[in-house]
Formats: structure tokens, C-alpha cells, sequence
């Protein structure tokens, strides 16, 4: 039964590149792995709209959550047929997975078709506006090395860009900070506004929404970034050049006629600078940065290799 | 007064009516329906807010919120198919009295006490927001730990006939609550290799297969010995909808606690309306004057529940609000939907955006109210469920039980995990287990145990003196030993006193 | 002298927690910890259950025997009608949610003793326009996605 349903795919595969030339004729899903109505799927929703206008089919948001993704991306990795009539939505979680140290995935970044990048957040660390111990970025690394902070982090290990940008500061600085993990970004942000840790390493769309409760200490982009122009760089700084982001982009799996892959991408490159579509993502605090093909997949890598540098894993 | 002035007219506006009502009837549909709770309602309608004006969209958004919660609990009472969690405490009692034939006046209750409930949370909402989210700051993983704890406390109270099993219910659902990857250090545990089993069990599609499945299993035993619906002989059922005057004074007492306490607990971000309804339930049978008659059909059992989950909606918006910070999965969707208009949630929400911020919430108060006079009217409607045969009852219920469960995530391992569950209620109800507590063990397993390793780290390794350094967590300290000691010390006293009147 | 079911039900959850105890054991300390407490507590209950049944069979007389909870005799019906919910789920897969979902309202309904073949078809056609034009199309639920093909997707993924 097994070899048999392989067979169909095979065929449906080889089926769908034949008909490559006038792809799309039906309508193509977008993988969410995320619950209806957050950030992401919000994104995912505004993108399907401007990619209607590309390609003339409708594009249908199928939200998949669990796992943070996974559950939807193994799906999509190993049980979707590669006609190019489904796509997901890929963060850096799907590179990270495979050395999460507690639950390593069996899947790399190599295991999916990038197709385009639609959104890049970098990190900030902020302190709270009435802090005394510590007024910069500088002033906390060197009180850190005598005094053991506390830091939120969602998730741990490599897979969390708090828990690694804290692992850095360890690393790199000498700095105590130990890592409380919780749920999400929202509640890294409660514990921080709460006073229970000491400062908040978070995205950059996290803190521009209330500005009054966060003093922006460094932010860890190659430049100053548009949202928060006062805020410096820690190469600016210099104390380092560590780079943080978490980045949000459209992918295939494997198997998918280049031609298609080719045309999606372009579509996609398209939808994505869409005006409206811009202006919304802007709207919910996110800053749209388009990289496609090569150059998507050489920026998911740089990240990669920094963070198994922090960690000291092999690849 | 100015201000007034321009709520009125906002609120007034064709569009805000609109949304009022398309919020109100929508949320109680989705709630209805098995499977789709509150959050789902909020996030299907987030598109359809896309071409209306930010005041219209969030007040339908908050609408659908609070009607959803309010809708779970017409199929819990008539049907024992909580279509939300925070209704699965309905469920107990108003199904019961939809069997002594009281189910209209059991929608009744369920309605005047949600809509109160609603209200008091909006009116909290309305004129103390600033303080109520400085006080929701005050709370972090210890005192959600120490809130935990003493809905534990409450589990030997829902025991049922034996106490023994009870306990044993609850710690269950307390267990698989550990099921999936250690929120601390992310290590799967008792996932068997699976990814499905990482999120851990999902808790809805556990509880309708526990209430809903389980229920169609004793229907069709019902059938076979000779029942045909729900309640015994059509001929008994009650043509009121709400119970006579001096019954239902009685349960004013107990609304008016409840909501109250479901305000508070709302506000906290980790509880919510799942852990209100529960914690009110038993509250309610604490204070009550007939506590024999919780879990045999209490219209007080009905009252404290209800206007606790729906007294919480208020509640949960206060932190999202004035803080910007999302309490919960819905407010986490609200805010979104916020952002999607341009307003962001904050500080601000009462300094330049207050005319809007005051719409939205008058509309949110007009919405609990709205939601009780559309529950009068069409309780004479819904009523009658309970005289249609079982015989069709029974599958429309698992049908509709299926496709509610698939419909969450859009995944058919949740399906499975609703069999499953469906099998294991049947075998706990038959064998004297009470399910009650396993639901309840299940909502608290995860916040007892991440949040105590949280507060471990956060203490930076002196728990003792951090305990000390927090006054919440010590009122919590004395409301869980006397939740714990409160039934031997009344024993005491009432053997006391009885002694002393034989002498 | 028959024994109290309890018995048997107290052995059932000492083995479940001896189960869950091997497993346990086997993970790292702090996520083990809770687990194991718990797990400890139930086998303690468990025992409790067991002694309960003990007494109970001691304390059982002729005119009052030993009631079991359950029976095959009496397990027969419920269970019957949990097959047939089995049944359907499977039905997904091999012939598509729609027609599962007539046949399944069908034979539940003749199996719970419903006579009236109006009624029967009236319920499932009300049901299944309701599934389609409210959930399908309007909430985008897409279990009319599973099908001959979708066995092999979602079967495998579990």
C-alpha cells in the first residue's frame, strides 16, 4: 500500500513538471504553522492577499500549529506532494532544530527549497528607564561580570535567540546572566515590565510599540536599524560583532520543478514589497526586508554559523 | 463630559452597532459549536474586521469574546458538550437539571449570571484599569504557582462520592499535564518519538471526548434501556426561564462573589476563564447552603461558574490593555486585531486614544448585556434540545464533536486524542472516578510545575526569603492552607455544636 | 467469593504508574522530578484503592453481593456505539469526510432505535449543509481534505 501511494507521488511529481510551463491553474496553500490570529499568521494572511494579485489563483492560509512548526513542517518536508501548489512559512527555528541539543530534528536548513525572505526583526537588549546600576550597554556587561542577571528567554538553547545572545554575553564578555525560560516573546516582556529580571533582550517590533518602558541599550544589526535610529550598534559600540535576528520568509521543499520555483520566487519577491502589503506588516510592528534565493539562503546561513559559534556546536 | 459626549456618539454609530450584534450572535454560535472556543471565534472574525473602522472591528472583536464564553455553556447544560473549557464546570450541573427537566430555567441562570458576570468585568474594566494593571504586575511565576496550588486544593472538593478516586482524578490530570517537552529545558517527555504528543495532550480535544463522548457512550446505553431523551418524561418539562423569585434571590449572593472573583483571576495573566469557572464553582459550594446538591443539578453550582468565566473576559483585557500585554491566547489575538487597526495597546490607551479606548469598552459592557437579553429570548428555543430523541441527539453530537476537534488545529491526531479520551470518561464515569477533577488537573498541570521552576531560578537559589519578599504570594500561602484545613475545622465546629445542643 | 472491582482497577493504576516510574527514570533530574511525585502519589492511591476493595469484598454478604462497575454484558452497548465512532474516523480516510459522516449519522441513528427514515435523512442532510457551507466554506476547516490520497498524508504523520 505504502509503495503503491509512493508511486502516485512520484507520478504526480513528475506529472505536475510536466505541466510546469502554465503553473499555477489551481488554487496553492500556504502553511502556517502557527495558530490563526498571531503575528505570524497575520503575516501569512497579508501575503497571501498580494500574492493573489501575482499569480491570479487564490492562495489559501492553512494554519497547522504544534510544536512550534514542526508539526507542520514535517508534514510539509515529508508528506506533501512537490507540484508547487503548497508553500510554508519558514523562521529560524527550522534551521536551529536540527542541533537543538534536547530535541535534535532530523531536518536542516538543506531540506528546504528558500524561496524568499519577507521579514527580518534584530535584537535589542533593553534596561528599564529607571535603572541605576547600569545606564548602557558597557556599564551592564561590567556590572554582569560581578553580579550574576537574570534574562527571559523564550526556550532555551540554540534554537532561542535571548538564550543565545545571553550565552554570548557569557562567552564573549565574561557576563553572569542566567536564563529564566518562558512561553513567548509577550511573556519575556511582562517579566522584564514586571521587574522580576533584570533587563530584556527581545525584537526590535517588541520594544517600538511602547517605547516609554524600554531604554534601548544596543541593537544587534550590521547597522543602526530605521525604527530605533538613537539606538547603537554593538560594533558601534566596540564590543563585538555579534549579529541577532529572527528573520521570517516562504519556502518549498524539495522536488519542485526549478521552473516553478523560479516563477514562485519572483512572485513572491514581488508580494512581498507590495505596498499594502507593507504597511500592514509596519502596522503590527514588523520590518519588511526583502532577500531571495542565493542571497536568502546566504543570510539564513551567516546566522547559522554564529550561533554554532556561540554554542560551540559542530555542524 | 466632553468625553461622554463622544463615546456616546461612537458607540451609537451604524457601524458599531453592527459589530455589536454580529460579535454577539457570531461569538455565541462559535462557543456553541464543540471545539471552537473563544480564541478561534476571534481569530476567524480578525479578517472579516479588515474594512470596518477600528472602533466597529474591536468592539465586535471583544463581543465575540465574551458571547463565545457565554455560548459554550448552552450545549454544557443541555447537551454536557462544553463547547469551551471554561464551561466544562457548567456542564456538571446544568446537565443535571436539564435532566430533572429544568434545562430552560438552567439557561436562564447560565445567562443573567454570564451577563452579570460580563458586566461587573467591563465596569472593571471601564473605571479601573490603571490600577488593576499595576496590580497585574505584581503577580509572576511564584504567585501563579501559589494560585495553582490552591486550585489543587479545590480538587478533593469535586471528588464526588469517593474521595479517594477523586484525588486520584485529579493527580492524573495533573500528570498528563507533563506529557510533551519540558517548557524548562526542552526534553521530550512520554512523547514516544511522537511530534504530535510534543505540544503535550490538547486540552479541548481531551475534554469534549471526556464530556461528549463519554455522554453519547450512556446515551446509547439510555436507549437500550428504554429512555428516549434526555429528560425523563417530556411532560416534566419546566415552561419557565428563570427559576421562581425567592429561589433564584438565593443565587444573587453567589453571582455577585463570583464575579467579583472571576474579575480578579482574569486579570492574572496565567489563569483565565478555565481556572475562574473552576475556582468559583467551588467557591460557590464552599459558601453554599446546599453544598449536597453540587454535582446533582445546583442552580448555584450553574450561577458560580458561569458569571466566573465570563467575569474573567473583562478581566483579561485589563493587562492587554493598559499594559500592552497579552494574558492569554485570546488577548494575544485581540492584540493583533489592536495593531491591525493602529491602535496600539499601552499607556497611551488612556491619555490620547481614550475616547476610542472608552468605546470599545462600553461596547464590550453593551455586548454582556446584549448577549443576556438575546439568551432570554431564544432560552425558550434552545430548551427544547433536550426533548429531541436521544437516538438523534447522540450521533449530530459526535459528529459534530469530530469535526469541532479536527477544526482547532486542522490536525487528526487531536481526533484520535478525543477517542481515546471519550473511552477512558466512559470507563472513570462507570467505575466512580469523577472526570471533574481530571479536567481540572489537566488546566493546572502545566502552570504548577513550569512556573514553580521558573520562581526556583528567579529567587537566584533563596526561595525562603523571596517567598518573604512577596506579599501576594503569602495571601495565596493563607488561602491555600485554609482551602486545605476550612472542611476540618468546620467538621470540628459543627461537631461542636452539635454536641453542644444534645447537652 | 467474588472479588470487588476495585481490585482489579487498583492493579490496572499501579501498572500504569510503574510504567510511567521505567520512563522517568530515564529522563534528566528537573524534568523527571514532577512527573515522579506525581506518578508516586497515584501508586499510593492506587494502594489505597486496592485495600478499599479488599475491605469491601470482606464486608460484601450474601444479600448483598459485590456489584461490578462494569460488565461485558453491560459494556456491550456503549461499546458498540464507541465502534462505531472508531468506524467513522477510519471512514475519513477510505471514502471522504461527507460520505462518512452520512453513513455514520445513518447507522448510529438506526442503531439507537430511531424509526422514522424521514427524520434520519432530514438530520443528515441538515448536517452535512451545515458542515459545508458554514464550516468548509465559511471557517475553512478543511477536513474535506482527507480522502483516498490524504489517508497516506495524515495516517503517516501520527
Amino acid at each position: 500500500m505504502k509503495k503503491f501511494l509512493c508511486a502516485i507521488l512520484v507520478v504526480s511529481c513528475l506529472v505536475s513538471g510536466a505541466f510546469a510551463a502554465d503553473w499555477p491553474t489551481k488554487p496553492i496553500t500556504l502553511i502556517c504553522g502557527y495558530g490563526a490570529g498571531g503575528s505570524s499568521d497575520l503575516g501569512c494572511r497579508y501575503l497571501a492577499a498580494a500574492l493573489e494579485k501575482q499569480l491570479g489563483v487564490p492562495v489559501v492560509v492553512e494554519n497547522r500549529p504544534g510544536s512550534g512548526s514542526w508539526v507542520a513542517w514535517n508534514r510539509f518536508l515529508h508528506n506533501t506532494p512537490a507540484d508547487g501548489y503548497t508553500f510554508a512559512l519558514v523562521n529560524l527555528s527550522a534551521i536551529f532544530g536540527h542541533y537543538d541539543e534536547s530535541n535534535p530534528r532530523k531536518e536542516t536548513i538543506d531540506d528546504f527549497v528558500l524561496l524568499a525572505n519577507q521579514a527580518i526583526d534584530y535584537q535589542v537588549i533593553a534596561i528599564r528607564p529607571d535603572e541605576t546600576r547600569f545606564t548602557d550597554y558597557k556599564s551592564l556587561l561590567e556590572y554582569a561580570k560581578t553580579h550574576e542577571l537574570l534574562v527571559a528567554a523564550a526556550s532555551t538553547g540554540i534554537t532561542s535567540g535571548e538564550a543565545s545572545v545571553a550565552k554570548m554575553m557569557e562567552k564573549v564578555h565574561g557576563a553572569k546572566v542566567v536564563v529564566v525560560p518562558v512561553s513567548g516573546a509577550s511573556e519575556t516582556n511582562t517579566m522584564f515590565i514586571s521587574g522580576n529580571v533584570d533587563f530584556l533582550i527581545a525584537n526590535v517590533g517588541d520594544v517600538i510599540l511602547n517605547p516609554e518602558n524600554y531604554k534601548n541599550v544596543v541593537v544587534f544589526a550590521p547597522k543602526r536599524v530605521a525604527q530605533l535610529p538613537d539606538v547603537p550598534t554593538e560594533v558601534e559600540l566596540g564590543l563585538g560583532n555579534y549579529l541577532s535576528f529572527s528573520a521570517r520568509g516562504y519556502a518549498y521543499m524539495k522536488g519542485v520543478a526549478p521552473e516553478i520555483v523560479e516563477k514562485m520566487t519572483a512572485a513572491l519577491s514581488a508580494a512581498i514589497v507590495d505596498p499594502e502589503c507593507v504597511e500592514n506588516m509596519n502596522k503590527m510592528g514588523v520590518n519588511v526586508e526583502l532577500y531571495s534565493g542565493k542571497e536568502y539562503s546566504d543570510l539564513l546561513h551567516s546566522q547559522l554559523k554564529q550561533r554554532l559559534d556561540t554554542w560551540d556546536v559542530k555542524e | 463630559m466632553d468625553m461622554v459626549a463622544q463615546v456616546f456618539s461612537m458607540v451609537t454609530d451604524w457601524g458599531s452597532i453592527v459589530g455589536l450584534f454580529v460579535g454577539v450572535v457570531g461569538g455565541m454560535v462559535i462557543g456553541a459549536l464543540p471545539g471552537f472556543s473563544a480564541s478561534m471565534g476571534v481569530a476567524l472574525l480578525i479578517p472579516v474586521t479588515y474594512g470596518m473602522s477600528p472602533v466597529a472591528g474591536l468592539i465586535m472583536l471583544v463581543s465575540v469574546y465574551t458571547s463565545a464564553i457565554y455560548g459554550g455553556s448552552i450545549t454544557a447544560t443541555l447537551c454536557h458538550t462544553p463547547g469551551t473549557p471554561a464551561s466544562a464546570a457548567t456542564a456538571i450541573d446544568g446537565y443535571k437539571l436539564t435532566q430533572q427537566g429544568r434545562g430552560m430555567e438552567a439557561v436562564g441562570v447560565c445567562t443573567v449570571a454570564s451577563a452579570i458576570g460580563g458586566a461587573v468585568g467591563a465596569l472593571a474594566l471601564l473605571f479601573l484599569s490603571p490600577p488593576l494593571g499595576r496590580f497585574s504586575l505584581q503577580f509572576s511565576s511564584l504567585e501563579y504557582f501559589m494560585l495553582a496550588i490552591f486550585g489543587v486544593t479545590i480538587i478533593a472538593s469535586l471528588a464526588g462520592e469517593s474521595v479517594v478516586k477523586g484525588l486520584f482524578s485529579g493527580i492524573l490530570g495533573l500528570f498528563l499535564g507533563t506529557i510533551g517537552l519540558d517548557a524548562i529545558t526542552g526534553a521530550p517527555r512520554f512523547t514516544f518519538g511522537s511530534i504530535q504528543l510534543e505540544d503535550g495532550i490538547q486540552f479541548v480535544p481531551a475534554l469534549i471526548g471526556m464530556f461528549s463522548i463519554s455522554q453519547v457512550m450512556i446515551i446509547a446505553e439510555d436507549i437500550y434501556k428504554g429512555r428516549s431523551t434526555i429528560i425523563a418524561d417530556e411532560a416534566e418539562m419546566q415552561g419557565r426561564i428563570l427559576p421562581p423569585w425567592n429561589e433564584f434571590k438565593t443565587l444573587l449572593p453567589t453571582i455577585a462573589r463570583s464575579s467579583v472573583v472571576g474579575t480578579i483571576i482574569g486579570i492574572i495573566p496565567a489563569a483565565g476563564a478555565g481556572v475562574s469557572s473552576w475556582v468559583c464553582y467551588s467557591m460557590g459550594k464552599k459558601f453554599s447552603k446546599h453544598p449536597e446538591l453540587f454535582g446533582n443539578g445546583s442552580f448555584e453550582g450553574v450561577a458560580s461558574s458561569e458569571s466566573g468565566n465570563n467575569a474573567a473576559t473583562g478581566g483579561a483585557l485589563v493587562p492587554l490593555i493598559t499594559l500592552g500585554l497579552p494574558g492569554s491566547a485570546v488577548a494575544a489575538i485581540l492584540l493583533g486585531g489592536m495593531l491591525m487597526h493602529g491602535l496600539v495597546p499601552g499607556a497611551s490607551m488612556f491619555t490620547e486614544k481614550a475616547a476610542v479606548t472608552y468605546t470599545i469598552i462600553v461596547g464590550f459592557l453593551l455586548a454582556n448585556i446584549l448577549m443576556g437579553i438575546i439568551g432570554l429570548l431564544i432560552a425558550r428555543y434552545v430548551a427544547h434540545v433536550s426533548t429531541i430523541p436521544m437516538g438523534i441527539l447522540g450521533p449530530v453530537v459526535v459528529a459534530l464533536s469530530t469535526i469541532g476537534t479536527y477544526a482547532i488545529r486542522n490536525n487528526m491526531f487531536d481526533v484520535y486524542v478525543m477517542l481515546g479520551f471519550g473511552a477512558l470518561g466512559y470507563l472513570l464515569r462507570k467505575t466512580g472516578f469523577a472526570t471533574a477533577p481530571l479536567v481540572l488537573g489537566m488546566v493546572l498541570g502545566e502552570i504548577v510545575e513550569n512556573n514553580w521552576r521558573r520562581a526556583l531560578i528567579l529567587s537566584r537559589g533563596n526561595m525562603f526569603n523571596y517567598f518573604l519578599n512577596r506579599p501576594i504570594s503569602l495571601v495565596l500561602l493563607v488561602l491555600v492552607v485554609l482551602s486545605v484545613f476550612s472542611p476540618i475545622l468546620m467538621n470540628y465546629v459543627n461537631k461542636k455544636s452539635r454536641e453542644g445542643a444534645k447537652s | 467469593m467474588k472479588r470487588h472491582q476495585d481490585i482489579a482497577i487498583g492493579i490496572v493504576i499501579l501498572i500504569f504508574c510503574a510504567f510511567f516510574i521505567y520512563l522517568s527514570l530515564q529522563l534528566d533530574r528537573g524534568s523527571a522530578m514532577m512527573p515522579l511525585i506525581l506518578l508516586g502519589l497515584m501508586s499510593f492511591l492506587g494502594v489505597i484503592i486496592i485495600l478499599d476493595g479488599f475491605k469491601k469484598t470482606r464486608k460484601a454478604t450474601e444479600d448483598k453481593p459485590v456489584e461490578p462497575f462494569l460488565t461485558l454484558q453491560n459494556m456491550k452497548v456503549p461499546f458498540t456505539m464507541f465502534f462505531f465512532i472508531c468506524l467513522y474516523i477510519l471512514m475519513f480516510f477510505l471514502v471522504g469526510y461527507y460520505i462518512a459522516t452520512a453513513v455514520f449519522l445513518f447507522a448510529s441513528m438506526c442503531y439507537l432505535k430511531q424509526r422514522s427514515w424521514l427524520i434520519i435523512v432530514a438530520v443528515s442532510a441538515c448536517f452535512l449543509a451545515f458542515t459545508y457551507f458554514f464550516l468548509v466554506k465559511q471557517l475553512n476547516v478543511s477536513i474535506d481534505a482527507l480522502g483516498l490520497l490524504g489517508t497516506y498524508l495524515q495516517m503517516s504523520n501520527v
